[in-house]
């Protein structure tokens, strides 16, 4: 179902959703925009491009209760009564989902992110205008791509949107917004699709296998400094501490980035080096990950190129000395 | 090429080839600098300068292998001084490439230390890399935005802070950056005793970055590293600046000027002015 919406429909439908969903949308200031719990409709801002840090709070919070200690009994993670939406994600972040539902959605089911993650909506917005550092179509993805949405809208440049259900529960939701789509519109959806992807500037196939000389990693990370930057903004990134607080066992974000990840009680930590470590962020993303689900743990959105303090691009790690 | 890029290849490349150092830590990529490590003169090609180059490479010089050069601005090399004043690095095993630095710049605005800078020319090198158009004075008062936020009420001030602080995602790239903060087990993540929580939340991360503050005390350079990294751009500059001017008006002390001043923090005198423990 294609419907096409002025931005003051697109307003009054999202006043709608507040009442049947807890509403996640980008918001914030100019410079730090993140996905946060919207109480009106005018928080929302859909003019980022993408956020710093990436949607995966909604469903796998960093200080989340486990259970309470002294209770004895497990909490469900926060009960909600209304099950989460979250507006205007970007296709990438979409498609990482997808890949954090595998890891926790599994055999093993991890109920305090599926308690959250089951009946969510996605409702999407495609990139028109792809971020210097994103490389969503080298992954599998794309700037319009629809994995894993509900509903992609389109933001049309002339102060409409188009809104494309993608299945039964998209539909439900826009069915009585705004008015059909014009051919118009849906040409114009087209067009602004195939430029979006004329735009990306990195593109590339990821190889089949990766660099593994000990030297070659070595070499790319002697400027990392092991700070978490890429692993806690990135969209699929999912490792996790346990810890005692407040009465509570708690589980909080960890990375393998980190000296400490790995540490054993007996003080042997089998990833001391430096290299050791980027090279597993890598190979879990381009190489494990893959043998094990059948495809890339990365989604291209280009966070941790654009927040590594040192300047570390991940899509020059892969590709190896081929680029 | 400019002349100032030009000298810095000649010199690295000289220091490489004669042996006199291991590797030049340096800066490459012309359109957006990063750090790098250079083992063999002919790479020497590779170095650039210009007003994108923030990284405080100091970072690196106790994790590099052998003797080092490296490349730094004024506010770099006030690090490269804390480390010696510490004891992490000899001052005989590296090499300082100084370079005349005038602003570092973001979307073409000058950063908020570089305004402030004293140190346009850095106090200590090896080998200088002149740049006289890079001599300018001071342009603001260094703590205006301290005394500012000084200047509210309590209640005021602490809510501010939290509500900057509730955004921390506790990735620790501020204490990565930092090359002063270079302790192999941090406060934060010690766990007999646990001293302050891992949760990310308002008040924990609030006590971690006063925590991590007073730590720096006397030994901050205001090099700006931290704030800079921030992905989530907290202004955590301020916090550590409220103790540099601290530091200057209790004890007339600046960190990483000289290198045979005892810092303050490190001894006592009977004399020590007691507003220090207010
Ligand atoms: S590895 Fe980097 S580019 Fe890939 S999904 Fe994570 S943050 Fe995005
Ligand atoms: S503080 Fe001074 S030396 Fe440091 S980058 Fe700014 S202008 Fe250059
Ligand atoms: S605390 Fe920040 S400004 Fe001070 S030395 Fe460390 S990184 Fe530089
Ligand atoms: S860099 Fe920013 S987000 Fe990361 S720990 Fe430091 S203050 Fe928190």
């Amino acid at each position: 179902m294609d419907r096409k919406l002025t931005k003051k429909e697109l307003l009054k439908l999202v006043e709608g959703l507040l009442s049947d969903f807890e509403v996640w949308a980008p918001a914030g200031n100019e410079k730090v925009y993140s996905f946060s719990r919207i109480e009106k409709p005018e928080e929302i801002s859909l003019g980022y491009r993408n956020t710093v840090t990436s949607p995966k709070n909604v469903f796998f919070p960093s200080g989340e209760t486990v259970y309470r200690l002294m209770e004895g009994r497990p909490a469900t993670g926060e009960a909600s009564e209304k099950p989460k939406l979250i507006l205007g994600i970007r296709p990438c972040d979409a498609r990482a989902f997808l890949m954090l539902d595998k890891v926790f959605g599994g055999d093993i089911e991890d109920t305090l992110y599926t308690s959250k993650r089951n009946k969510s909506l996605l409702v999407g917005i495609a990139c028109n205008e792809p971020s210097s550092t994103c490389f969503c179509t080298s992954v599998g993805g794309g700037p319009f791509s629809t994995d894993g949405l509900d509903v992609l809208m389109v933001d049309l440049g002339d102060g409409s949107y188009l809104l494309r259900g993608l299945n039964g529960r998209g539909n439900e939701i826009i069915s009585k917004c705004g008015s059909e789509a014009d051919k118009a519109s849906l040409d114009k959806a087209e067009s602004l699709d195939r430029a979006a992807k004329e735009k990306m500037e990195i593109s590339f196939k990821p190889p089949d296998s990766l660099e593994s000389s000990e030297e070659y990693w070595k070499k790319k990370a002697m400027a990392c400094m092991d700070c978490g930057i890429c692993a806690f903004v990135c969209p699929t990134c999912h490792c996790f501490d346990l810890v005692d607080e407040g009465g509570c066992k708690k589980r909080i974000w960890d990375t393998c980035t980190f000296p400490l990840f790995t540490i054993m009680t007996s003080g042997e930590n089998p990833r001391e080096e430096r290299r050791d470590r980027i090279r597993n962020r890598v190979y879990h993303k381009f190489s494990w990950f893959r043998q094990v689900h059948g495809e890339i743990a990365c989604v291209g959105c280009g966070r941790c190129i654009a927040s590594c303090p040192a300047g570390i691009d991940i899509t020059e790690l892969v590709n190896g000395n081929n680029k | 090429m400019s002349a100032i890029v030009d000298e810095l290849r000649k010199v690295a490349a000289g220091l490489l080839k004669s042996g006199a150092v291991k590797v030049v830590i340096g800066y490459e990529n012309e359109a957006a600098p990063r750090p790098v490590f250079l083992e063999n003169a002919e790479d020497a090609e590779k170095l650039v300068w210009n007003d994108r180059c923030f990284h405080n490479l100091a970072r690196y010089l106790n994790t590099t292998e052998g003797k080092a050069a490296i490349v730094a601005k004024g506010c770099d090399v006030r690090a490269v001084a804390g480390l010696i004043r510490e004891g992490q690095v000899k001052r005989e095993d590296v090499v300082i490439i100084g370079v005349d630095c005038a602003a570092q710049t973001e979307s073409g605005e000058k950063l908020g230390k570089c305004l402030v800078c004293d140190c346009h020319r850095p106090e200590i090198y090896d080998h200088l890399v002149e740049d006289e158009n890079a001599l300018v004075e001071p342009q603001t008062d260094p703590y205006g935005d301290v005394s500012e936020i000084e200047a509210k009420p309590v209640e005021e001030r602490l809510g501010y802070w939290l509500g900057l602080m509730e955004r921390c995602i506790r990735c620790y790239a501020c204490r990565q950056v930092c090359p002063l903060c270079y302790c192999k087990e941090c406060v934060a993540e010690q766990s007999l005793p646990k001293w302050l929580p891992r949760s990310p939340d308002g008040k924990g991360n609030l006590f971690f970055h006063v925590m991590r503050a007073h730590h720096l005390a006397g030994r901050c350079v205001d090099c700006g590293e931290c704030e800079r990294v921030c992905p989530v751009d907290i202004p955590i500059r301020t916090i550590n600046r409220k103790l540099i001017r601290d530091i200057s008006e209790l004890y007339g002390y600046k960190a990483g000027v000289e290198l045979d001043v005892v810092p303050p923090l490190t001894t006592f005198k009977p004399d020590d002015p007691e507003d220090a423990f207010r």
